[in-house]
């Protein structure tokens, strides 16, 4: 059964949510939380290496925070797409 | 698809409600079925009628509203959290005696219950935190 995680906040808000985090799981960065990839990405590199990271494509551009791989960039559309593909939906703010 | 969606943000100082109202017309555009809204918290800000934005900002409030009321969407703002943030409707500012009341049409107050409710009725819970 596996999990998508919606993460609001980064910090200590990220790195509470990766020790939660299991193999299979997916991972998706929206708000402040963007701001989880500029270095060092402390939390994300706590996750397992078998979790997808997702990051919401408007609040990435809306801080200037650039994507690249393996992280892969995504609309409300696939939001929705990944809520449905994945059992349950885990909040952290 | 059901899903249920909480709210915890308001419009003033957090991006929740409009990173749920985002969510929630993407899943109308989808086919899935929205079968409860949740304001809780911060969040029943969203349900005020008179809060004014600078013009040249959006009005989540008012967008909310007519999201609400254009797919006939079952809207509860908590009681409890909005009594205590002074927002009320025409019920309440009659039992408590207040000068005014400013819940937006489409919405109702109600308990907490409504939220569990919400999560045991849908297939998907999301919650936009603040």
């Amino acid at each position: 059964m596996s999990t998508l995680h919606t993460v609001t906040k980064p910090g200590q808000v990220m790195a509470l949510c990766a020790r939660a985090v299991v193999s299979g799981d997916s991972v998706l960065l929206i708000e402040d939380a963007v701001y989880e990839l500029l270095s060092p990405p402390t939390g994300l590199n706590a996750l397992p290496d078998s979790c997808s990271v997702y990051v919401m494509d408007i609040d990435a551009r809306a801080r200037g925070v650039e994507v690249s791989a393996p992280f892969e960039v995504i609309d409300y559309d696939r939001f929705v797409s990944l809520c449905v593909d994945n059992e349950k939906v885990l909040s952290w703010f | 698809m059901k899903f249920a969606l909480a709210v915890y943000g308001a419009p003033a100082n957090s991006q929740a409600p409009q990173s749920a109202l985002h969510f929630a017309r993407a899943l109308v555009a989808q086919g899935h079925e929205i079968v409860r809204l949740f304001f809780y918290q911060d969040g029943v800000n969203t349900a005020t009628a008179i809060a004014q934005p600078p013009q040249d900002e959006s009005n989540l409030s008012e967008e909310w509203q007519q999201f609400v009321q254009a797919h006939n969407l079952d809207a509860v703002v908590c009681i409890a959290a909005a009594l205590r943030r002074g927002i009320v409707d025409q019920a309440e500012s009659d039992r408590y005696e207040l000068p005014g009341h400013n819940l937006r049409k489409g919405y109702e107050l109600s308990g907490l219950g409504q939220l569990l409710d919400g999560a045991l009725m849908a297939d998907r819970f999301i919650t936009f935190g603040a």
